[in-house]
């Protein structure tokens, strides 16, 4: 099939699912599809994780803040000043216990890290591939803006949480189906109404065989993840428990129970794990513009980037009275940075590096870039799956700023990064 | 002695009881309802806003009034407010050349007083700064107070030359400052202009 035709059937399929609530990245282009990757299934069945390992992931779970974001079955939830979910949820929900006025605030600014997938140690995911996520993490969920952060794990670190969240054995998987006739079910049951499959078929959002209330499907199409991860990411044998009744292995799971006969859950489960997928074309970066004419003070830098998104986990704790967050006082695996971006004086202070040396944030990288904005332009590259060594992507793990935002920090930087028009005795 | 260790302890309960912020800076429930009245932060905030508009005996009061007992204060394990309401009172001592009433009997109205006030503040700088080495801001505070004594005007030059040379310079206060010590013509001309660039308003040499 000629890359024009699929093109254009990707194009309708897209059309067909209207627009989705929260869909926020473009879909990824599917080029070269006669290409096909080799077949990921795992030659053996992972075996139990050692009994050590597993009670040293539950804490590190702990030690590494991924229950800032992540309710983790069996884990203490964080205190309040460290759960960022917990806190963004009760702002959503207008519970978070501020005058009315200050919670419609706050209301209008937090969106990000409000629904973030459960946890539930078990047998589901491929010990495999959570090592390899954490080592390296991707975009998984395609409406889901945030993704997981890239963290700076240790290598054994990363394989005990691995082994805390999958510690069960594999078992092992019954026969599936025919992927041909899986594929014909999927596009019946409406699964393209919340998934779709990198480098695989359009997946058909018509047909959702139940009624869900627009609430939950909102929420199932924002989290549902794109299933060509799905081969290496779980368990054979879970992809068909997951398929019979996805509560049953999660309780809470987003995802409902789509009514389908034994058969059917096996040939859809065949689809899911076995469908050739073509390479997927990485999208392109946004171009970098070039500085504005016009004077930028500190006032609206600090109002379109520092404060809108920055000091939120760069602030120092003596000034917040509290926690500064993970990019000042550590945490994710991270040193301690001492990166106070909450204030004019804070941001000219610049960062600790992993040898605990204070460098300017302005000081120029090989090609000239100014340190703070390459690390923003890193995230453009992240988000589009092209992540630059040795320069981790910011905001970590959330959107990448706008090109018009980076323009506006460069060109408060060409300008000699002033403090605003307020002058400073 | 005994009057003022009780007024030490009651500094140090009123600055305890403060209710935590979280990262976000989104304000926890009991900082939220106690935000308003909560006379440790609005005074210590107030004595920082002063002390920036240069208003030092007014830092002065506000710091004293926010945890009394500062002078007497040990940084190590101090409350943040508290720690904070120190160095304000120390850097208002400083700028004042001592001429602020850092404790009842610490007045600064002899020369004696002004001299055992910037003692006493560049005591409180060098300590505070070995504790929290990671800070830049007191770090040039702490060079500040440093320069008022003759023997340590070198030391506070070095220190102010590394943050400049490698741009970690957090404030135009602190070019002005190495422009006034500084001995290399053309590095003093850079101070006074970079100090300008960030609005400093006293950046002469």
């Amino acid at each position: 099939m000629s890359g024009g035709r699929w093109g254009w059937l990707v194009a309708i399929a897209i059309a067909a699912c209207g627009d989705p609530p929260v869909a926020s990245k473009p879909a990824p282009v599917v080029a070269e599809p006669e290409v096909v990757t080799p077949e990921p299934v795992p030659p053996v069945l992972e075996a139990a994780a050692a009994v050590d390992a597993i009670a040293l992931g539950k804490t590190l779970v702990t030690r590494h803040e991924c229950i800032r974001c992540h309710a983790i079955e069996g884990v203490d939830k964080p205190k309040l000043e460290y759960d960022c979910v917990g806190c963004h949820r009760d702002i959503e929900a207008g519970t978070f216990p501020v005058p009315p006025e200050e919670l419609a605030g706050y209301q209008e600014r937090v969106h990000s890290l409000v629904d973030v997938p459960l946890l539930a140690p078990g047998g589901r995911l491929r010990r495999s591939w959570i090592a390899a996520f954490l080592a390296d993490a991707h975009d998984l969920r395609p409406n889901l803006e945030p993704t997981m952060p890239r963290f700076a794990l240790a290598p054994a670190d990363v394989a005990a949480i691995a082994a805390f969240l999958a510690p069960d054995a594999e078992a092992a998987a019954p026969v599936l189906g025919d992927p041909a006739r899986g594929r014909e079910i999927a596009d019946a049951k409406g699964c393209g109404t919340c998934h779709r499959m990198a480098g695989g078929p359009p997946l058909s959002a018509a047909g959702l065989p139940i009624a869900i209330d627009p609430v939950t499907l909102a929420l199932g199409q924002m989290l549902a993840p794109d299933l060509s991860h799905a081969r290496k990411r779980l368990r054979s044998a879970a992809v068909v428990q997951w398929l019979t009744d996805p509560a049953k292995v999660m309780p809470g799971a987003t995802m409902p129970k789509i009514p389908m006969t034994a058969q059917e859950i096996l040939d859809v489960a065949a689809f899911v794990v076995q469908t050739p997928l073509g390479i997927v074309a990485a999208e392109p970066v946004h171009a970098r513009l070039a500085v504005l004419d016009r004077e930028v003070t500190y006032a609206e830098v600090d109002t379109r980037i520092f404060h809108k998104t920055c000091r939120h986990c760069h602030s120092d704790p003596e000034q917040v009275i509290g926690d500064g967050g993970p990019g000042y006082s550590g945490g994710f695996g991270f040193p301690k940075r001492a990166l106070d971006l909450n204030s004019h004086e804070g941001i000219r202070s610049g960062s600790l590096d992993d040898g605990g040396k204070r460098h300017s944030l302005f000081e120029a990288m090989q090609d000239g870039t100014p340190r703070i904005v390459a690390h923003l332009l890193a995230r453009q590259s992240e988000v589009v799956g092209t992540p630059i060594v040795g320069v981790r992507g910011m905001p970590l793990g959330l959107p990448a700023l706008p090109p018009e935002d980076i323009q506006l920090l460069e060109t408060w930087i060409a300008q000699g990064r002033k403090p605003g028009t307020k002058a400073e005795p | 002695m005994k009057r003022l260790a009780t007024l030490l302890m009651l500094g140090l309960l009123a600055v305890g009881t403060a209710a935590p912020a979280d990262a976000c800076l989104r304000k926890m429930p009991q900082l939220a309802k106690k935000q308003q009245v909560d006379p440790t932060q609005r005074d210590v905030v107030a004595a920082e806003k002063a002390l920036a508009a240069g208003d030092h005996a007014k830092a002065a009061k506000l710091a004293r009034r926010a945890v009394p007992g500062l002078h007497e204060l040990p940084p190590e394990g101090a409350a943040p407010l508290a720690k904070r309401a120190q160095r304000a009172l120390a850097v208002a001592a400083v700028r004042s050349g001592g001429a602020i009433e850092v404790a009842p009997d610490m007045r600064g109205v002899t020369e004696h007083d002004r001299q055992l006030n910037v003692a006493w503040a560049q005591l409180v700088l060098t300590y505070q700064t070995a504790l929290e080495q990671d800070s830049v801001i007191l770090e040039v505070q702490l060079a500040e107070a440093l320069a008022l004594s003759a023997f340590e005007k070198d030391r506070a030059r070095d220190m102010l030359r590394d943050l400049s040379t490698r741009d970690l310079m957090p404030t135009a206060s602190g070019y002005a400052l190495l422009a006034k010590l500084e001995s290399d013509e053309i590095l003093r001309d850079a101070a006074i202009t970079r100090c300008k660039d960030l609005g400093g308003t006293a950046c002469q040499a």
